[in-house]
């Protein structure tokens, strides 16, 4: 069966912008599954289930749990890859001689998992675990400009963990939310007397973008006038 | 164990830091408490970490000029001198334990001003806990990473990073916008 894997960042990015009801339809159109790890669970429905602040919010993933859109994974097999890639990922930017930790557990969790399901996709709002996969020397020039630094790269280590991620494709929900919007089930936010008024096209994907970004989906505000004009809007 | 370098920076900080309060010195006190940010990303120790969040904590509460009518604030000026001297000098000795005691002595005495200010800090310690957090993972390190850093989940700390500058930064961009949304279209089937 083929898969999307998710990251609790992309999670709770929608579901706190209450965009999270469109997993419902993109799962009947994607025709697979929609995959997390034991570990995003725990981020996303098991702690905040103790807390007061983000309860709803726990309640409505498990929800989509419940109903089977969104599948729980946890494969005895994976805890090695997973052991693996962090060690690896946490090794190669190494900073006044000391390796720099930059990924957590769960990150590297879900990253395993899409390893393991060979997943299309690897759906993900972290910044630093999605420039590790695409374009690592972005990431380590980053890391300098914002530490004044010079940051050595451990290339063993980084060739090792590029092999082990070379077909893992990055997705953000930014264009989840772009290509809800294509299919029109945001139509559903323009439809007063239910009519689609198509004037408000443009803010809508605008809106949702934006929404998206401040609630920490790592997207820059050029990329969301390039989406805009690639959806046929001008600037 | 402390690292020398954690150890040199944390000091530096202190001692400013006792400077700027005691000339009421508040954008200086504020600069000491982005001191240790880039020690707390790269070695992500505990002394770089809290240091920089009581430092800021002090900062917020300092400009508040409404404290300073509370009845305990002349107290809690005096305290806090104390405890500052005193964690320069079992730093300086490398008296981990007791240093650590200082600084939450300071957290500490700031609720006892009143009650008012005892509600007060429970939130900006909270806020100054997610800032500290937020400038780490703009250095480079991932939410989670950040996040668990500062003992916070991600629910908290990405909405705060969202409204922040840090992925309009021009090294965020690692695929063209054309290529992502091809694929995606791709794998939904979407023409």
């Amino acid at each position: 069966m083929k898969s999307i894997a998710i990251d609790s960042g992309t999670i709770i990015s929608m579901v706190t912008n209450n965009l999270f009801w469109v997993f419902k339809h993109l799962v009947k159109q994607y025709k697979g599954e929609f995959i997390i790890s034991k570990s995003v669970y725990d981020e996303i429905v098991s702690y905040p289930l103790t807390t007061k602040r983000f309860k709803l919010e726990a309640v409505m993933v498990n929800d989509y749990i419940l109903e089977g859109i969104i599948k729980v994974e946890d494969p005895k097999e994976l805890g090695n890859l997973s052991n693996e890639l962090l060690e690896l990922a946490n090794d190669i930017f190494l900073v006044k001689g000391e390796p720099m930790k930059i990924l957590h557990k769960a990150e590297v969790d879900v990253l395993a998992l899409a390893i393991h399901l060979k997943s299309d996709a690897l759906l993900t709002d972290e910044r630093a675990l999605r420039l590790l996969i695409e374009n690592p020397i972005k990431l380590q020039k980053l890391m300098e400009n914002k530490l004044h630094t010079k940051i050595i790269l451990n290339k063993g280590k980084l060739d090792v963990f590029q092999e082990l991620t070379k077909n893992i494709n990055v997705i953000r929900s930014t264009e989840i939310i772009t290509i809800a919007y294509e299919l029109g089930l945001l139509n559903r936010y323009i439809t007063a007397k239910k009519i689609v008024h198509t004037k408000y096209k443009k803010l809508l994907l605008e809106g949702a973008l934006w929404a998206l970004k401040l609630k920490g989906c790592s997207i820059s505000e050029e990329e969301i006038k390039e989406i805009i004009k690639f959806e046929g809007f001008g600037a | 164990m402390i690292r020398p370098i954690v150890k040199k920076d944390i000091l530096s900080v202190l001692k400013n830091s006792f400077t700027a309060i005691k000339h009421n010195d508040l954008p200086k006190l504020r600069e000491e408490s982005f001191h240790t940010v880039h020690n707390s990303s790269i070695y992500q120790d505990e002394y770089s970490i809290s240091i920089s969040v009581v430092i800021y904590a002090l900062y917020k509460v300092l400009e508040k000029e409404g404290y300073k009518e509370y009845n305990n604030w002349n107290k809690f000026k005096s305290s806090l001198t104390v405890e500052l001297k005193r964690s320069i000098h079992y730093l300086i000795r490398e008296d981990l334990k007791n240093y650590s005691v200082s600084l939450k002595k300071i957290i500490s005495n700031l609720t006892k001003i009143d009650k008012d200010v005892s509600y007060y800090i429970n939130d900006l310690m909270e806020s100054t806990r997610v800032k500290k957090a937020s400038s780490i993972h703009k250095h480079g390190v991932s939410v989670g990473k950040a996040a668990e850093l500062l003992g916070l989940t991600k629910w908290e700390l990405m909405p705060y990073s969202g409204q922040t500058k840090s992925y309009d930064d021009k090294f965020n961009i690692s695929k063209t916008v054309k290529d992502r949304i091809l694929f995606v279209r791709g794998i939904f089937g979407v023409k």
